[in-house]
């Protein structure tokens, strides 16, 4: 099946069927819905993701794409806030305040700690899995090194540049060692060519990895660059309007002609979407 | 890589400027302080002599050097500033040690905010010398009551900040610990605590400035019956207006002493090394 075929018969398709075989679901999201105070922000968003897949989830600002990682990460729940739920989140099975397995987030905003260097920063997530004291540097080295910072180890957050938070802050969740790694907009801060070089990392590291990854961006380039797989959010309120599988060969290349036909084939079949919407 | 290069160069940089500004630092404040005073002497002495003043009530400078070092000699200096040092330690240490975990907490819990959010609102205008007359008459003339007094002075700004300081914390950072199944006290020492510093920090120092007039204070209202306050007082009676202005001196170079050997280097190890600031 190539590329072009599958854009040419873009609809919803079951998620099972994009990656082949049935491999059990880390992340459900059956038939959700989300009010914030009277405001319909989510509206019957259903979606199963297979351990280890990459998911990006795109859409305009406002369509409600990082209220529903929030819902998966649970940093929303129905007692905390006004916020009103319908249908279910789980992961591996549980709920979100519930899960078994171990979840990363990462943020636009990097949300390191001002007050850590980047490598207490990493050791931040040694000392939640409570490794001993004495293993935390090696490892927390071992990260640093993976997305290339071992020179800036000691260094604290206000004297990276964003790029370099950023790394620190995908090298701290990836120190969790998650089995579901959660990316709101993770490049959204960061200039074209910073972002260029962090795509290739986040692909690269996620391969060496078992994780499944759920991606929020507005970037249809990161999406087909990184997904196996990527969901279309329609805005106000957000609903599933797409899914899409994304079948180029790894390691990938975002300048081949496939992709680049895929990724405007895609732009051209999200529907009503206003011009401007995304950026390339 | 290269910005890595950039940011590594510019750390050097970046550290050096610390010690030298903290020396910096206490060089303008010693230069502020000192052309004060040299600028109140001199006027000081104008008005003694070309004005007529009274003598008694306008001492001349050098008559008040010479009591100053008669204070010093007689031990009398060290002993009233030991009292009212003493007495501010223990309140003020008090008042850390509780005001800053109960502001913090209050600024996390919706529970304690309304327990004591109202309670602390309703204290915070009031001058705190009301409440000597009360302390009195519920623990007498004692230690206990100057302490407790200079306890509540000083918390109230203590808590107010912390307070203040960990309602604002940036939601992403509480959300990191969360997805970490860090919770309780993990978050509140590894996230709270640090990430309220720069209001902790303002806190303290105001709570320092309300220890300081509480201690005085009680001791104006015979509270305690030495320190520098009561000698000042006691001065009053017998109109020596040198001691008084000798005293007053004290008071300014002890609060510049305290500043720049405790704030100063708790903020460069705290708040500058982290790059966040006072707001």
């Amino acid at each position: 099946m190539s590329s072009v075929e599958l854009v040419g018969d873009l609809d919803r398709r079951p998620s099972r069927e994009t990656n082949g075989s049935a491999a059990p679901v880390a992340v459900a999201v059956n038939d959700f819905s989300l009010f914030l105070g009277p405001k319909e922000v989510l509206r019957g968003v259903d979606l199963q993701i297979p351990a280890k897949q990459f998911v990006a989830i795109i859409g305009p600002s406002g369509s409600g794409k990082s209220t529903l990682l929030n819902a998966i990460a649970g940093f929303i729940t129905s007692e905390s806030s006004d916020a009103e739920m319908r249908g279910e989140v789980l992961i591996d099975g549980s709920p979100p305040a519930e899960r078994k397995v171990r979840c990363g987030v990462v943020f636009q905003e990097y949300a390191l700690y001002p007050w850590r260097t980047a490598r207490r920063n990493i050791e931040f997530a040694l000392e939640a899995l409570r490794l001993p004291r004495d293993l935390r540097r090696d490892r927390s080295l071992h990260f640093l090194r993976q997305v290339g910072l071992t020179a800036s180890a000691d260094l604290y957050p206000h004297q990276l540049s964003g790029g370099m938070k950023q790394r620190v802050a995908i090298a701290r969740a990836l120190a969790y060692e998650p089995s579901v790694l959660l990316m709101d907009e993770p490049l959204g801060a960061l200039d074209a060519l910073t972002r260029e070089k962090l795509m290739q990392l986040i692909e690269q590291v996620w391969r060496q990895s078992e994780t499944t990854v759920v991606y929020i961006t507005h970037n249809v380039a990161e999406a087909v660059f990184l997904a196996d797989r990527v969901l279309v959010l329609k805005g106000d309120p957000g609903e599933v309007v797409l899914d899409v599988p994304i079948d180029l060969p790894r390691p990938r290349d975002p300048y081949d002609s496939k992709a680049l036909r895929l990724e405007r084939q895609l732009r051209d079949a999200i529907p009503d979407m206003p011009v401007g919407e995304f950026d390339t | 890589m290269r910005v890595a290069d950039a940011a590594r160069r510019r750390l050097p940089a970046g550290g050096e400027q610390v010690p030298p500004s903290v020396m910096t630092d206490w060089l303008k404040s010693a230069v502020a302080l000192l052309g004060f005073l040299v600028f109140i002497g001199f006027t000081w002495q104008v008005l003694a002599k070309v004005a007529g003043f009274d003598a008694l009530l306008f001492p001349s400078v050098p008559a008040l050097f010479e009591r100053f070092i008669e204070l010093a000699k007689s031990g009398e200096l060290l002993d009233e500033t030991l009292a009212t040092l003493g007495r501010m330690a223990l309140g003020y240490a008090a008042a850390v040690v509780v005001a800053v975990p109960l502001g913090l907490a209050m600024g996390r819990s919706p529970l304690l905010q309304d327990l004591f959010g109202p309670v602390i609102n309703l204290l915070l205008p009031i001058p705190i010398l009301v409440l000597v007359p009360l302390f009195i008459l519920w623990l007498g003339l004692t230690l206990r009551a100057a302490v407790l007094l200079i306890a509540i002075a000083s918390s109230l700004p203590i808590a107010v900040n912390a307070w203040s300081g960990s309602q604002r914390i940036e939601p992403r950072l509480l959300r990191v610990a969360q997805s970490m199944d860090v919770h309780g006290l993990g978050t509140f020492v590894k996230v709270v605590l640090p990430a309220a510093m720069p209001s902790i920090l303002i806190g303290l120092r105001q709570g320092l400035a309300m220890a300081w007039r509480a201690a005085i204070g009680a001791e104006f209202f015979s509270v305690a019956s030495n320190g520098i306050g009561s000698r000042m007082f006691q001065a009053k009676d017998y109109v020596q207006m040198d001691v008084i202005l000798c005293l007053l001196v004290v008071i300014m170079v002890i609060s510049m002493i305290i500043d720049k050997l405790v704030f100063a280097p708790l903020e460069a190890r705290t708040v500058r090394r982290w790059g966040v600031g006072e707001r």
